[in-house]
């Protein structure tokens, strides 16, 4: 299950994700995402409810970053949750996504 | 069928100029960059990605070319060689060298005299950097191994290239957990994920698998134990185990006299080529 709130970021309109981004989710997200990103003149993802990612998940969140940079103000991914954090380590993805990664506290 | 290796020869040419063209970007901007750090990663992950990517279709020449580039970077990398403009413009000229060797590669035959002088060229100019402080006198011939002072040893690695199947997601696998798994048999000393397969706009299919690693891996583990890693995506995917201690040499002899591990075209299945085989590999320690 991904749900999706939009929010504030430092003051910037934001698109939270919350649940599994995940094969299972990833057609959905690919689907949803883009606009509603737009739709709420959003630059920033919040991945801080993300709770499952997988390679699907990862996947998208790069052709994300990647058709954002092409055609417009780019996608800067912010609240790395912890699952987040991981996948990108075992990866080793953090320089290649290029977005500050806050370690919570 | 000659269409299924056209097509994977395609996927590798687009991914290596991805790279090469990160490569240059990267080359171009570094010098009035404060931080080098992130440029300097970036090319070394050019480079060594097309090193991998060649050796999956037994590119000699940009195989050892690429080694000796990617063994000037690690150097940089690791502090030990200042990229400073002369040898920025000399691996801009390499990265050139570099275009070239990938387009004519994949055209089959042996390499033209002209560009394995301009290739010895460049590696006469690269070897100081590798020999530290330009105090030893450039040779013509490659290098074909080099010391790696921080820990690590990577003569003891088995370094493995995977170009994950189309499929490997929608039939229920995750790329994810045969990392993890390899990382129980050993220590994962060096891992590149390779994201440049992912097409853009329309034509990504978010279900599809695009990745691909490029890793060495220090394991007291048997060449079984880590095929059998990948048993279930051995099929589907492309991938290639070298041995610990393969130097250049090894790795071209071993070649030569084992033509029947290299993929035949008749052996292409409907699910993708079937290209798995293990060959002796350039050390890199």
């Amino acid at each position: 299950m991904l749900t999706y709130q939009t929010t504030q970021h430092d003051g910037q309109p934001s698109l939270r994700l919350a649940g599994a981004l995940t094969i299972y989710t990833a057609a959905q997200a690919r689907n949803e995402i883009p606009s509603r990103l737009t739709e709420h003149g959003a630059t920033v993802l919040d991945l801080s409810g993300v709770e499952e990612l997988d390679t699907a998940g990862v996947q998208l969140l790069f052709w994300l970053k990647r058709e954002m940079a092409r055609n417009g103000p780019g996608l800067t991914l912010v609240g790395h949750s912890p699952v987040v954090v991981e996948v990108l380590d075992l990866l080793k993805l953090a320089g290649t996504f290029g977005d500050p990664i806050l370690l919570a506290s | 069928m000659d269409l299924d290796l056209d097509k994977v020869k395609q996927t590798f040419i687009g991914e290596a100029r991805e790279l090469l063209e990160a490569m240059e970007e990267a080359l171009l901007g570094i010098e009035g960059e404060v931080d080098q750090g992130e440029s300097i990663n970036a090319m070394f992950r050019a480079v060594h990605t097309i090193k991998g990517s060649a050796g999956l279709f037994g590119l000699d020449p940009v195989v050892r070319f690429s080694h000796t580039v990617e063994s000037v970077m690690d150097r940089v990398r690791g502090h030990q060689v200042t990229l400073g403009p002369a040898l920025v413009g000399l691996l801009l000229e390499c990265h050139d060298h570099l275009e070239g060797l990938v387009a004519s590669s994949l055209e089959g035959g042996e390499e033209t005299p002209e560009s394995r002088e301009m290739g010895q060229k460049l590696v006469s100019g690269l070897v100081p950097y590798l020999e530290g402080n330009g105090t030893s006198e450039p040779v013509p011939a490659p290098v074909a191994t080099r010391t790696r002072e921080s820990g690590g040893g990577w003569a003891e690695c088995w370094h493995i290239s995977i170009r994950f199947g189309e499929n490997v997601l929608r039939n229920g696998m995750d790329p994810l957990s045969f990392v993890r798994y390899l990382a129980t048999l050993g220590r994962i000393v060096h891992l590149t994920s390779l994201l440049e397969r992912i097409p853009a706009g329309e034509a990504y299919d978010p279900e599809s698998c695009y990745l691909g690693l490029e890793m060495d891996v220090e394991t007291a583990a048997d060449r079984q134990a880590i095929e059998d890693v990948f048993e279930f995506v051995r099929e589907d995917s492309r991938i290639k185990f070298l041995p610990p201690h393969s130097k250049v040499e090894e790795y071209i002899a071993f070649i030569k006299a084992m033509p029947a591990l290299w993929p035949k075209a008749g052996t292409a299945t409907p699910r993708g080529v079937v290209d798995f085989h293990a060959t002796a590999w350039i050390s890199r320690g």
